[in-house]
C-alpha cells in the first residue's frame, strides 16, 4: 500500500481543559514518512492535541490544514484514529467485527491480511467478548489497519500488549511509514531504535519550582 | 448507512432479548390500566386509543437511551465519524435501526391490545395507523434529546423532562387521528397535521442529532 | 445593536448606565401603575375587582415568553459564532423567565378561582404555559448537570433553538386540543377585547415596568458573569502554566 503525498499543519493551537490552559500555542507539522513520537506524563494534554490532530476535536485557538495529494482535505477523509476506547462490539465475532469497519472503507477482501498481520488468523469467528485485553487492542489495530487512510493517530497502542504484540506493533508502524504514510503516536514504551523518529516531549510544569 | 442499520439489529437480536423490553413493558401496563380502570369493556373501549398512546409513549421514553450512549461509550460512535459517514447519515441510519427494534414490535402487539380493550376494528385500524405515522416524530425527539446527553450518565428524568414538551403536539394530532379515522379515514384533517408534523420532525431531526453528535466528539 | 453589545467591555460600559435606568423607570412604572391598577382603574362591570389581577397577569405571561425569544435568539447565535456573551445572557434569561412563567400560572389560576370557580382549568393558555415551564426546567437542567461549559453551552443552545421551532407548534396543537378533543364547559377568556382607556393605563404602566425589571436583571446576572469570568482569567494567567514542548530527532 503507497499513499500519496499527505501533510497535517497544526499552528498556534491552544487546548484547554475545564478553565485550565494545558498546552498553548503548539505548533507542528507532519508529512508522509514522519514518525511523530508523542512523550509526557498523564494528564499532560496528550491525549486532547492527539484528538485535535484527528479532527475530533477542535483547539480553543490555532488553524489545522490538511491536504492529500496536495488537495485541501477534510480530518475524517485522511485520518484512521485508535484510541482508548477499542469500538470493539463483545457479542459480535471477531471476523464480523473487522469486515464492518472493512466495508466502510470499501474494501473487505483486506480482512484476511488484516487478521494475519496482528496475529488473530484462526479466531475469525470467536466472539470478541471472549477475546483477551492483549487480543482486543490487537483487534482495534487490525481495524485501523483496514481503514487504509494515510494518516494515522495512535493513542498509546501497546497498551495490554505483550512482546510479540508489541513486535506486531513496530512492524505495522514501519510499513506503514515505508508506504508513504504518516503516523502521531503517544506511548510511554520504549521506541524502535530506528532513524528519523520525531519525538514532541510535554513537559509538565513543575509544581516544585514554584 | 444500511450496512450500520444492520450491524444494530444484528447486535440486538443478540442482546438475549433486551430488544423486547418494550413490548413486555407495553404488556404491562395495558394489564394494569385493565386492573385499575375495571375490566368494563366498554370503558376500555372508549379509553383504548389513549391507553395505546400513553402506553407506547412512556415504553418509547424508557427505550430510547440505549441508541446512541453505547456506541458513544465504546468509541463506535468517533471511528464511525472518521469513516467518512456523515454524521446526518449516521442518525439517520439509527433513527432506522431504533424504529425497526423498538417501534415496530409495539406496533405489532398493539392491534391485539386494542382487541383486549373491546375496541372496533376501524378504531383498532385508526390508532395502529396513526401511531405507524406518527412514532417516527416521537422517535426523533427523544433520540435527539438522548444525543444531547450522551455524556452525562444517570439521564434518565432530563431525557424525559426534554422529550415529553416535543412530543404533546405529536400526542395530540395523533389521538385526534386515532378518532378521526372511523369518520373521515387516513384524509382526515387531523392525519394530514400529524403527518405533516412528523415529516418536519423528521427533516429537522436529523440535523439537529448530527450537530448534538458533533457536539460529543468535540467535548469528549 | 447587537454586534456593538457583543464585545463585554462595550456591554459593561452599557450596563453601568442602562442597569439603574432600567431599575428606576422599573420601579416608577410598576408603582404607578399599581397605584392605578389597584385604586384608579374602576372595577369591571361583569368581573368585579378580580380584574385587577390582568395587570399583573398579563405583563408576566408576555415577559414569559420574551425571555424564551431571547434564549432561543442568543442560543442562536451562541451555537453558530461561539460567543460567551451570548451564554450569559440566555442563561441570564433562564431564571427570570422561569419565574414570570410561573407568575403567569398562579396569577392565572387566581384569577381563574374567581372568574371560573376553580383553580385550574385545563385550558389551552394554561396548558402551554405549563409546557413552557418544562421547556425552562430542561434548559436550567442541562446546564446545572454539564460539568464541561463548553459542551453545556452548545447542547443548551441546540435545545433552545429546537425548544424555539416546537413552541409555536406546541400552542397550535394544544388550542386545537382544546378546540376538539377536550370538551370544556363554554367558558369566555377573560380579557375580552375593547378594554377601555382606565384599564389600558395600568396595563400598559406595568407592563413597561415588567420589561424593564426583568432587563434590569438580566443585565444585573450578564454582568456578575462577566465580572467572575475576568476574575477567573486573571487567576488563570497567575497559576496556569501550560506544558513546555521540545522536539527532537532520532539519529
Amino acid at each position: 500500500m503507497t499513499f500519496a503525498d499527505v501533510r497535517l499543519n497544526i499552528s498556534g493551537a491552544s487546548v484547554s481543559r475545564g478553565d485550565r490552559i494545558i498546552v498553548d500555542d503548539f505548533s507542528l507539522s507532519v508529512k508522509s514518512k514522519d514518525l511523530v513520537w508523542l512523550r509526557g506524563t498523564n494528564g499532560v494534554g496528550k491525549t486532547s492535541l492527539l484528538r485535535i490532530a484527528a479532527g475530533l476535536a477542535r483547539p480553543d485557538t490555532g488553524e489545522i490544514t490538511r491536504t492529500f495529494g496536495g488537495a485541501v482535505v477534510t480530518a475524517p477523509q485522511i485520518t484512521a484514529f485508535q484510541g482508548h476506547r477499542d469500538a470493539v462490539k463483545p457479542s459480535l465475532s471477531v471476523y464480523e467485527n473487522l469486515v464492518f469497519w472493512a466495508r466502510l472503507s470499501g474494501r473487505s477482501e483486506t480482512v484476511d491480511r488484516a487478521l494475519l498481520k496482528v496475529g488473530l488468523t484462526g479466531r475469525e469467528g470467536q466472539k470478541a467478548g471472549t477475546l483477551s485485553a492483549g487480543q482486543i487492542r490487537r483487534l482495534a489495530l487490525a481495524q485501523l489497519w483496514v481503514s487504509q487512510k494515510p494518516l494515522w493517530i495512535m493513542d498509546e497502542p501497546a497498551a495490554a500488549i505483550d512482546l510479540s504484540g508489541q513486535a506486531v506493533i513496530d512492524d505495522l508502524i514501519a510499513e506503514h511509514i515505508a508506504g508513504g504514510g504518516a503516523i502521531i503516536l503517544a506511548s510511554h514504551a520504549a521506541p524502535p531504535q530506528r532513524a528519523g523518529i520525531r519525538f514532541v516531549t510535554l513537559h509538565a510544569p513543575e509544581e516544585a519550582r514554584l | 448507512m444500511i450496512a450500520l442499520t444492520l450491524r444494530d439489529i444484528k447486535l440486538a437480536m443478540r442482546s438475549s432479548g433486551a430488544w423486547l423490553h418494550g413490548v413486555l413493558f407495553l404488556v404491562v401496563f395495558t394489564v394494569l390500566s385493565v386492573i385499575a380502570l375495571g375490566a368494563d369493556k366498554t370503558v376500555l373501549a372508549t379509553l383504548g386509543p389513549a391507553l395505546i398512546w400513553l402506553a407506547v409513549v412512556f415504553s418509547l421514553l424508557l427505550s430510547f437511551e440505549k441508541g446512541l450512549t453505547e456506541d458513544a461509550r465504546d468509541g463506535t460512535l468517533e471511528q464511525l465519524y472518521l469513516s467518512a459517514m456523515p454524521l446526518s447519515a449516521l442518525a439517520a441510519s439509527k433513527l432506522l435501526s431504533q424504529w425497526i427494534l423498538i417501534v415496530l414490535p409495539l406496533l405489532i402487539v398493539t392491534p391485539f391490545i386494542g382487541y383486549g380493550f373491546g375496541m372496533e376494528l376501524p378504531e383498532i385500524k385508526g390508532t395502529l395507523l396513526a401511531l405507524v405515522i406518527g412514532t417516527p416524530a416521537l422517535l426523533v425527539y427523544g433520540t435527539f434529546a438522548s444525543a444531547c446527553l450522551i455524556s452525562y450518565r444517570s439521564n434518565g428524568l432530563l431525557l424525559i423532562l426534554l422529550t415529553v414538551p416535543l412530543m404533546i403536539p405529536t400526542m395530540i394530532f395523533g389521538l385526534d387521528a386515532s378518532d378521526g379515522y372511523a369518520a373521515g379515514g387516513v384524509f382526515d384533517k387531523s392525519f394530514q397535521a400529524l403527518a405533516g408534523l412528523s415529516l418536519l420532525a423528521v427533516g429537522l431531526g436529523i440535523p439537529a442529532i448530527a450537530a448534538a453528535l458533533k457536539t460529543h466528539l468535540e467535548t469528549s | 445593536m447587537i454586534t456593538w453589545l457583543a464585545n463585554p467591555l462595550r456591554f459593561a460600559r452599557f450596563a453601568k448606565y442602562a442597569a439603574p435606568i432600567f431599575a428606576v423607570t422599573a420601579i416608577v412604572c410598576i408603582g404607578f401603575g399599581l397605584w392605578q391598577g389597584l385604586f384608579v382603574s374602576p372595577a369591571e362591570q361583569y368581573q368585579g375587582d378580580s380584574v385587577r389581577i390582568m395587570y399583573v397577569h398579563v405583563p408576566s405571561a408576555w415577559i414569559a415568553m420574551m425571555a424564551y425569544s431571547m434564549i432561543a435568539v442568543s442560543g442562536f447565535i451562541s451555537y453558530v459564532w461561539r460567543h460567551h456573551l451570548a451564554d450569559y445572557l440566555g442563561r441570564a434569561c433562564a431564571l427570570p423567565g422561569t419565574a414570570f412563567t410561573l407568575l403567569a400560572l398562579v396569577t392565572g389560576s387566581l384569577w381563574g378561582s374567581v372568574t371560573w370557580m376553580t383553580y385550574w382549568e385545563w385550558d389551552g393558555r394554561m396548558t402551554s404555559f405549563l409546557v413552557l415551564l418544562f421547556i425552562y426546567i430542561g434548559y436550567m437542567s442541562i446546564w446545572a448537570v454539564m460539568e464541561d461549559k463548553k459542551r453545556a453551552s452548545r447542547i443548551a443552545g441546540l435545545v433552545a433553538m429546537v425548544g424555539a421551532i416546537n413552541l409555536p407548534i406546541i400552542k397550535f396543537s394544544v388550542d386545537w386540543w382544546d378546540d376538539t378533543l377536550h370538551q370544556k364547559a363554554t367558558i369566555s377568556s377573560p380579557g375580552a377585547p375593547g378594554l377601555g382607556p382606565e384599564f389600558l393605563t395600568p396595563l400598559l404602566l406595568m407592563t413597561v415596568g415588567f420589561t424593564c425589571l426583568f432587563a434590569w436583571m438580566v443585565i444585573t446576572c450578564v454582568m456578575t458573569e462577566i465580572l467572575k469570568a475576568r476574575k477567573r482569567a486573571a487567576a488563570r494567567k497567575a497559576t496556569d502554566r501550560p506544558a513546555t514542548v521540545t522536539i527532537e530527532t532520532s539519529e
